[in-house]
């Protein structure tokens, strides 16, 4: 062993045992192993439930945005609430005045529409294929309704031939049916 | 002499052994604060990072093929841990003030304390713990050629420092 071996060797031994460890048994080690296990499962626990709780906390919001939106449809339809404030779904009804009072039930609704639609189009355009022709549509109310007829009335008119060829849209409650190809 | 002289004098020779948990801490526990104590120079973080280390092996303890080393390497890494958080709270060197000082001024202490974390534990591993080189290797997970250069820089840096 050298000369610098020896002097290492002879602090590093001093510095050593100038200290006294006297602190501590395996019973402190098995107390921090609890603490340690205690502390992982609450992390754990912190990382599933936030989730779950933001998870929850959606859902419920879109529960109660959904329930919202069908009472006030229902409300502005004139349709009569019930205790459970279920509207009814029997889609379409005549009222006094002739106004179409619908609840959304999309296949009704479009039926109704596409004999009035039938009529109007072809009976009073200029041109009985190519124009805009603006039909009455009182019954609408509201985005809802009316994103929904849209939606449902292109679907009818690909299986009638009623407004092949037509852009369908609905502004301030009218639906407007456009003819942009002439029908052979 | 005092009796933790005596024992620090006696060398902590690393005998490969298994046994079960309170004998193993029993025996090791006082030669581990000893080798960290010369790695992190505070008594209270020395004896901390040994107790975590127990803790950290005592749940896998049955599962453990070379509990000692297992238990060694936990040490050695909780003082690189310490050194760490050391370096990123002050980004600087720790003052001299805020260490255990030596009884007596130790310029060899301080010199080993400028070493590189590596070349340090080491050091320590060799002349407080009698490991061999390849004991030095695998307790570090480096290759016994590693060891010997980085105690060989070591020593030389350390002789060059106390000329």
């Amino acid at each position: 062993m050298s000369e610098i071996d020896d002097v290492i060797n002879e602090s590093i031994r001093r510095r050593a045992g100038e200290v006294r460890f006297g602190g501590g048994s395996i019973a402190d080690v098995r107390h921090r192993v609890v603490r340690r296990r205690r502390k992982a499962l609450s992390i754990a626990c912190t990382a599933l439930a936030v989730p779950g709780l933001l998870a929850v906390g959606v859902v419920i919001g879109q529960r109660t945005a959904s329930s919202n939106d069908r009472f006030s449809a229902g409300a502005a339809a004139g349709d009569t609430a019930t205790a459970d404030s279920t509207p009814s779904t029997d889609g379409v009804e005549e009222s006094a005045t002739s106004t179409i009072n619908v609840y959304p039930t999309p296949t009704t609704v479009v039926t109704e529409l596409c004999s009035a639609v039938t009529a109007t189009t072809i009976d009073s355009a200029v041109d009985p294929y190519v124009g805009t022709t603006t039909v009455p549509f009182t019954c609408l109310s509201g985005p809802f309704e009316a994103d929904m007829l849209c939606a449902a009335f292109t679907e009818v008119t690909t299986t009638t031939d009623i407004a092949e060829g037509c852009a369908i849209t609905v502004v301030s409650g009218d639906l407007t049916v456009t003819t942009t190809s002439v029908i052979p | 002499m005092t009796e933790s002289e005596a024992t620090a004098h006696e060398g902590a020779q690393w005998v490969p052994f298994r046994g079960d948990a309170t004998s193993t801490y029993q025996r090791l526990y006082e030669p581990l604060c000893r080798m960290a104590y010369l790695l992190v120079d505070t008594r209270e973080q020395a004896e901390e990072v040994v107790q975590e280390a127990f803790a950290k092996a005592l749940p896998r303890w049955a599962k453990l093929d070379n509990p000692d080393g297992y238990v060694r390497s936990c040490v050695l890494n909780g003082c690189r841990r310490v050194q760490r958080r050391r370096a990123l709270a002050r980004r600087r060197p720790v003052p001299h003030d805020a260490l255990d000082t030596p009884a007596v001024a130790d310029h060899v202490i301080d010199a080993l304390r400028r070493l590189p974390s590596p070349q340090r534990e080491v050091v320590v591993l060799r002349f407080y713990m009698q490991s061999t080189d390849a004991e030095i290797a695998a307790t570090l997970g480096i290759a016994i050629g590693t060891v010997k250069s980085s105690l060989s820089r070591a020593k030389t840096r350390l002789k060059e420092e106390l000329q």
